[in-house]
């Protein structure tokens, strides 16, 4: 393969790994209200096989995408293009505010369990959807703009 | 003021700005029982002023640690050198590590709610806690290393 055929293949790769993040973040997202309703559901009727089924299907997708931000997908480990400075520089600001995002939430539904009933079956999913979609949409976001 | 000198001086504030910020960690760690029992205490009987003290007092506490892990302290505004690329390095790598474990955590603690009777409340400080100590500890590691 020539060099800018060689170049051209890892652009459109971190072309669609941008794309990606977006679509996952966005799919991860819409799996909280079936997620709630799970966790009430077991609450209320005990455990049921699809309550299982679906809240093991938020966890293995929440764990997938976290390992996904975190190394940058499978292909970046045959172009390491894909996983060059910017990218991990890229990578180190959507944690930190995916971290600090993360921690405030957690603090503030902390401070307001103080004051008010809060049920936490519902807000530790939230939890988890804002912990791992802010960095990833984060992630996707500061690609795009190093596209620009 | 020398060259060799300054750099003594930096080389101190940033060994002190070490020390402070693994003092702090074990301090923030050493607060859990009490603010534990202050939450319990709070969220069953409305609780005492003194609860509510110690309530505010661990949130203060953490979002200034928060702040010291994310920004390096005043000081580093003083001296660009205690926030240099090997110090922003390390700070990714901490918040990275506090970030994952925190998730982590935070995943354990719902799955363990949907299996078991939890008060889930008695663990949101606990993983207050983790998310700050961890990444504080790790800096605070990373750069002792670093001299």
């Amino acid at each position: 393969m020539s060099e800018p055929s060689k170049s051209f293949d890892v652009e459109y790769e971190i072309k669609r790994r941008r794309k990606g993040l977006f679509v996952i973040a966005i799919v991860f997202t819409s799996m909280l209200g079936g997620v709630i309703a799970a966790t009430d559901d077991i609450a209320s009727h005990g455990v049921r096989a699809i309550d299982v089924f679906r809240i093991g299907a938020f966890i293995i997708i929440a764990l997938g995408v976290l390992i996904f931000v975190l190394t940058g997908g499978p292909r970046a480990f045959r172009h390491p293009a894909m996983n060059d400075e910017l990218v991990r520089a890229n990578r180190a600001k959507a944690l930190r505010l995916g971290y600090v995002v993360f921690v405030l939430s957690t603090m503030a539904i902390y401070v307001s369990s103080l004051f008010v009933a809060v049920d936490f079956s519902e807000v530790l999913p939230v939890l988890i959807t804002v912990g791992i979609a802010v960095p990833t949409l984060s992630f996707a976001i500061l690609e795009q703009n190093g596209e620009k | 003021m020398s060259e060799s000198s300054q750099a003594n001086d930096m080389e101190k504030v940033l060994r002190r700005r070490n020390r402070v910020m693994a003092v702090l960690a074990v301090v923030m760690m050493s607060l859990q029982g009490a603010v534990l029992a202050a939450t319990e205490h709070v969220t069953l009987n409305g609780g005492r002023a003194v609860d509510k003290v110690q309530v505010g007092a661990f949130v203060v506490f953490a979002l200034a640690l928060l702040r010291f892990i994310l920004t390096g302290g005043r000081r580093s505004r003083k001296y660009p050198a205690m926030n240099d690329e090997l110090v922003q390095a390390n700070r990714a790598s901490a918040l990275k590590l506090g970030y994952v474990v925190t998730i982590l955590a935070l995943i354990g603690v719902y799955v363990a709610m949907l299996l078991t009777p939890l008060d889930v409340f008695k663990y949101i400080p606990l993983l207050i806690t983790f998310g700050i100590v961890v990444p504080a500890l790790r800096f605070s590691l990373l750069e002792r290393k670093g001299e």
